[in-house]
């Protein structure tokens, strides 16, 4: 098998894994709820940490004011990253309930969940930091957080993205041992 | 009255904290049984085939085969007993492919060994072909009794319940499984055993380059010669569309 046949087998081998990991929590109804309910609460952290005084305290006050103040975050995060920021932190949020139904069904079985959990970490850190990050530093004084990160964020985003797919290509199907 | 209501009820308690310890008795008399008593057979039988598979040219001699084969379709199937996703598929799937495809002689089932997560896969690979060659002539549904009944005391990765002393006590637990021969063999033909656990993980990966993962699954038409790759612990519908689209193909 010559070098590129080897590459070209791996990388086959490994987007095979990604759209298994992708579409796991699609083949059961809970798997789909736990999955869904990890991307809307990430989420919802994700662009509420943008401001996250003004959300605590607005919440305080009246939670009913939570959808409005959603669209509001949502709205200060396309003006802080522009759609391209948006987009990514929607995949963010995404991706977040995928690794998370992965991972758990993991860590249940006992197969390889330390591994699992040791590969999408990162990941999370990573494109978690790019919002978060941001939305932490007003808490410590500092202002304007999104423009200390490269292309308002998106950079970090994009890295933490794909940080999350290689950790869910190396997974693949959680039903699976590995060696 | 209120000594009467006081000594039912105390009656009542001393009655339930009576039930209760004899629940837990029995609930700890049940985890620490040896319970290979109660593993029943598969709802098919096993049989002992020899030459090669059609299709894929898998050699059957030395692997269980459950069911005939001359059922239109076989499934190859390479587990590690340290595997908790081989132990699903077994307890899972496996029983209701038995009692209906197997059955029904749409399908066979060709076990063969996997030892992926460790030397004490390879162990238990070398005990499960041990305990088929002593069974196979007279008693072959034994092995799949043995079969079962490890994936019961499956443990942590190569942990204590894995090590060979307490292979071979499952292996003589089991009815129809000869314990002192399956030693006796274990240990004069070692080399030959681990081979053969060996060539099983061949196929797999040198000869049908599956992917290293375990359970791992060749469903063949030995007519046709076609064939698909299934892996990991699939629910049945995956296995069952996947003979639909081989059987019409």
């Amino acid at each position: 098998m010559t070098t590129s046949t080897s590459v070209r087998a791996a990388t086959r081998a490994a987007s095979e894994r990604l759209y298994r990991a992708l579409t796991y929590p699609l083949l059961s109804a809970r798997t789909t709820a736990l999955a869904v309910a990890v991307a809307a609460a990430t989420y919802v952290v994700l662009v509420a940490s943008a401001d996250p005084t003004a959300f605590a305290a607005a919440v305080a006050v009246d939670v009913a004011v939570v959808p409005d103040l959603l669209v509001a975050s949502t709205l200060g995060t396309y003006r802080a990253a522009g759609s391209l920021g948006l987009a990514l932190t929607v995949a963010y949020a995404v991706l977040a309930g995928v690794a998370t139904v992965v991972v758990a069904a993991s860590v249940r079985s006992g197969a390889g969940g330390t591994e699992g959990l040791l590969g999408v970490a990162p990941g999370v850190l990573a494109a978690g930091c790019a919002t978060c990050g941001a939305g932490l530093l007003p808490l410590l004084g500092v202002t304007g957080a999104y423009a200390l990160f490269p292309y308002a964020g998106n950079l970090v985003r994009a890295l933490g993205l794909a940080a999350i797919l290689f950790a869910l290509a190396r997974t693949g199907d959680p039903r699976i041992c590995r060696a | 009255m209120a000594d009467d209501t006081n000594g039912f009820l105390t009656r009542r308690r001393a009655l339930a904290g009576i039930g209760g310890a004899l629940g837990l008795g029995a609930a700890g008399l049940y985890l620490t049984a040896d319970t290979a008593a109660d593993v029943e057979d598969y709802a098919a039988d096993f049989t002992v085939q020899s030459g090669a598979s059609e299709g894929l040219g898998v050699d059957y001699a030395d692997r269980p085969v459950l069911g005939s084969t001359d059922a239109d379709l076989r499934l190859f199937a390479w587990s590690d007993y340290q595997c908790p996703y081989c132990r699903r598929f077994d307890e899972e799937t496996l029983p209701e492919l038995a009692a209906s495809e197997v059955a029904d002689g749409t399908v066979a089932v060709v076990f063969l060994e996997l030892p992926l997560l460790g030397e004490r896969s390879l162990t238990a690979g070398v005990v499960s072909k041990a305990v088929w060659r002593t069974v196979r002539d007279d008693d072959p549904n034994a092995w799949g009794r043995f079969h079962r009944f490890v994936f019961t005391k499956q443990g942590p990765e190569n942990g204590e319940w894995a090590t060979e002393s307490n292979l071979l006590s499952y292996a003589g637990a089991v009815d129809g499984v000869p314990g002192d021969e399956v030693e006796r063999l274990v240990a004069n033909d070692r080399a030959a055993l681990e081979a053969s656990v060996q060539a099983d993980a061949s196929v797999a990966f040198d000869d049908l380059e599956l992917e290293r993962a375990a359970p791992l699954f060749a469903l063949s038409n030995p007519n046709t010669g076609d064939w698909r790759e299934i892996r990991g612990a699939q629910p049945i519908g995956t296995f069952r569309d996947a003979m639909t689209a081989l059987r019409e193909n």
